[in-house]
């Protein structure tokens, strides 16, 4: 349904940061795609590229974005803004900043579904519903409180809610529970994976919490640097991790119940994006890093044993 | 509303009290005696005179019993009559107020009309090429000093050019006008003066403004409502703007007081008899009912600003009105 192609997003500085650096990437209709990875590894500027959200100083040096057919990085912006909330709709980290202060909830709900209202057949949905489906108690009196008055859970079940409005064919939620606690996390990511499933859309679901996504992703996209270095069925990816980063983030976390293992840390840190090492940027931080990672770039391939996932890593290739 | 309103209110009185304290010694402590003007140039005037007029002022008595006179009279309205010309002080404030505060009101109007569009537009195209010409022109404005650009301006657009009158409030003959050609000749006689308060308040309130839209372009919420699909001006009108200018409430409300204390320095230079030449004279003078009547004028002005701040503040701030936090 979405089809990203060797995207490159630079922001301007000096040197320029490259964050997102020849991503290819397919999400289907109707399922959950997890994007996950360290912080400042790209998975925002990624998200955000889709419809060019992102700030000023960064612009799409390369690559296609194909969506309903439609070539999003050609579409000029006045096109690109139906696209925005009608058809890839967002929610963002800290719900506590991304609703408006000084705007009521209704308000802010009525204005996401007057935006709408033509494109979609059938009647628009009314305020009320929408805060209903996210599953806010008592939606009426909701409508007329502004964001200072409710919790951080019920500011992100309204960012769904805004988000659902223009009926969108793809919802992007980045890190959409990282600012709450547990109990709340849960209950929204059951609650973002039912409404995925009630109307049929796909799911971006961009976390550094492989947990969380465990039981609820169709697939796993692993990024590093500002690329994609694992990609697959979510299933097979957590069972059996092939790229060394994608097993070093499995490694981190730590074991539930009577497991005797402890969480290992990687070794060395997140490469600054406008430092990326040559080669395979992974390999300063690689348990099985030979010569040739240093030199050159793997690309995403097939798994000879398991094609379904591709793996971007000179020690997965079979060399004839 | 009600209870926040009343405790506002009450919190005025004692600091109206502490200004009229503080007021009154400090006009004390200043050297010269207020009957110096009218007895020690006048050499007809005898010893006696002389002390009948401490009598009458009691300037015999201990400061705080002047002070406790004084203060009996104003609580009851009663401001006095200048010491100088013998002519109620609310007479003389009354007839310099109008001048003053319609200069100032003109000249707040522009600011607000012209420097609000030159701070939303610089945010708007941060870094453009109009951005930094508007910014870096209203500049100029705040770098000078005011008298000189006043002196500038009346040189040449008043004696090169001959477009404006260069002092006064009307022409001579203006007393045999009809209503809207005595008006307009005020106009045209306010056009300088007001013009050079526009030039030279610009770039505080454009470069607040600025800054202010700036920083809430930058805000999370800015990025949602333009993740909906909100067209860029409804993002910046209705999700930016609102927000950016809230704090210019508070600009407002202290830049009330200012609008009856006349700039000594450009009513002195366009000859506008107005709240600056009043107050100026009179401080030297000494003429006590004079000062102390402006000030406490000044010092009611001021309060209430600060209150209606408040209050425009939580009219427009929902997180104010309701007392916060959730």
């Amino acid at each position: 349904m979405l089809t990203i192609e060797n995207l490159r997003t630079v922001i301007a500085a000096d040197p320029p940061v490259r964050a997102v650096d020849g991503v290819s990437l397919m999400i289907p209709a109707g399922k959950t795609t997890a994007l996950v990875g360290e912080s400042g590894c790209g998975k925002t500027m990624l998200a955000l590229s889709l419809t060019r959200l992102f700030p000023k100083s960064a612009s799409i040096q390369s690559g296609r974005i194909l969506f309903r057919n439609r070539e999003l990085t050609a579409l000029p912006e006045s096109e690109l803004r139906r696209i925005r909330g009608g058809g890839i709709a967002y929610i963002f980290q800290d719900p506590m900043s991304a609703l408006n202060p000084v705007l009521s909830i209704g308000f802010q709900l009525q204005e996401a579904i007057d935006l709408h209202r033509e494109r979609a057949a059938g009647s628009p949905p009314a305020p009320a519903d929408l805060l209903r489906q996210v599953r806010i108690a008592d939606p009426e009196r909701r409508l007329l409180q502004y964001s200072h008055q409710l919790s951080g859970g019920e500011r992100q079940r309204v960012m769904i809610a805004m988000a659902l409005a223009g009926r969108p064919e793809l919802l992007v939620a980045d890190e959409p529970t990282s600012a709450l606690d547990v109990s709340t996390q849960a209950e929204l990511f059951d609650l973002l994976t039912d409404l995925k499933s009630q109307r049929g859309m796909a799911l971006l679901l961009i976390t550094h919490d492989l947990r969380a996504v465990a039981r609820r992703a169709d697939r796993i996209a692993v990024m590093y640097a500002g690329r994609i270095v694992e990609w697959g069925e979510s299933k097979r990816v957590l069972a059996q991790p092939s790229h060394p980063y994608t097993q070093a983030l499995l490694r981190c976390l730590p074991p539930v119940g009577r497991g005797k293992q402890t969480p290992a840390a990687i070794p060395g840190s997140v490469p600054d994006l406008a430092q990326i090492p040559a080669g395979c940027p992974f390999h300063p931080r690689c348990p099985e890093a030979f010569e040739k990672c240093r030199s050159a770039e793997p690309k995403l391939r097939p798994l000879p044993s398991q094609p379904t996932q591709q793996v971007s890593c000179w020690a997965r290739e079979t060399t004839p | 509303m009600g209870p926040f309103l009343l405790r506002r209110l009450a919190a005025l009185i004692p600091t109206f009290f502490g200004i009229t304290l503080i007021s009154f010694a400090v006009l004390h402590l200043a050297p010269g005696q207020p009957v110096g003007t009218m007895t020690d140039l006048n050499v007809k005037v005898s010893m006696e005179a002389r002390q009948r007029r401490i009598a009458e002022f009691h300037l015999d008595q201990p400061l705080h019993k002047q002070y406790g006179l004084w203060l009996k009279k104003t609580l009851i309205g009663d401001f006095g009559d200048s010491w100088n010309d013998g002519r109620p002080v609310l007479e003389k404030i009354g007839e310099a107020i109008p001048i003053t505060v319609g200069i100032n009101l003109l000249a707040l109007a522009g600011i607000l009309g012209l420097g609000i569009p030159i701070g939303l537009f610089g945010a708007a195209r941060e870094n453009s090429g109009w951005d930094h010409l508007l910014t870096g022109g209203v500049l100029i404005g705040f770098a000078l000093p005011t008298f000189w650009i006043a002196l500038l301006a009346l040189d040449f657009f008043g004696v090169r050019l001959g477009w404006v009158p260069v002092s006064g409030l009307n022409s001579l003959e203006a007393d045999r006008f009809g209503f809207l050609a005595f008006w307009g000749d005020r106009l045209h006689h306010l056009l300088l003066p007001v013009g050079v308060t526009i030039f030279g308040g610009l770039a505080g309130i454009s470069r607040y403004v600025r800054s202010q839209a700036a920083q809430t372009l930058r805000q999370d919420y800015i990025r949602t409502a333009r993740a909906k699909g909100l067209p860029e001006s409804r993002v910046l009108f209705r999700h930016a703007f609102r927000n950016a200018l809230l704090p210019l409430i508070t600009i407002l409300g202290l830049s009330i007081p200012g609008l009856i204390g006349g700039s000594v320095i450009l009513e002195t230079i366009f000859a506008i008899p107005g709240m600056g030449r009043l107050f100026f004279d009179a401080v030297f003078m000494r003429d006590q009912p004079v000062v102390m009547g402006i000030l406490i004028l000044g010092a009611i002005l001021t309060l209430l600003g600060n209150l209606l701040a408040d209050i425009a503040y939580a009219a427009a701030d929902p997180r104010i009105r309701y007392g916060g936090g959730s």
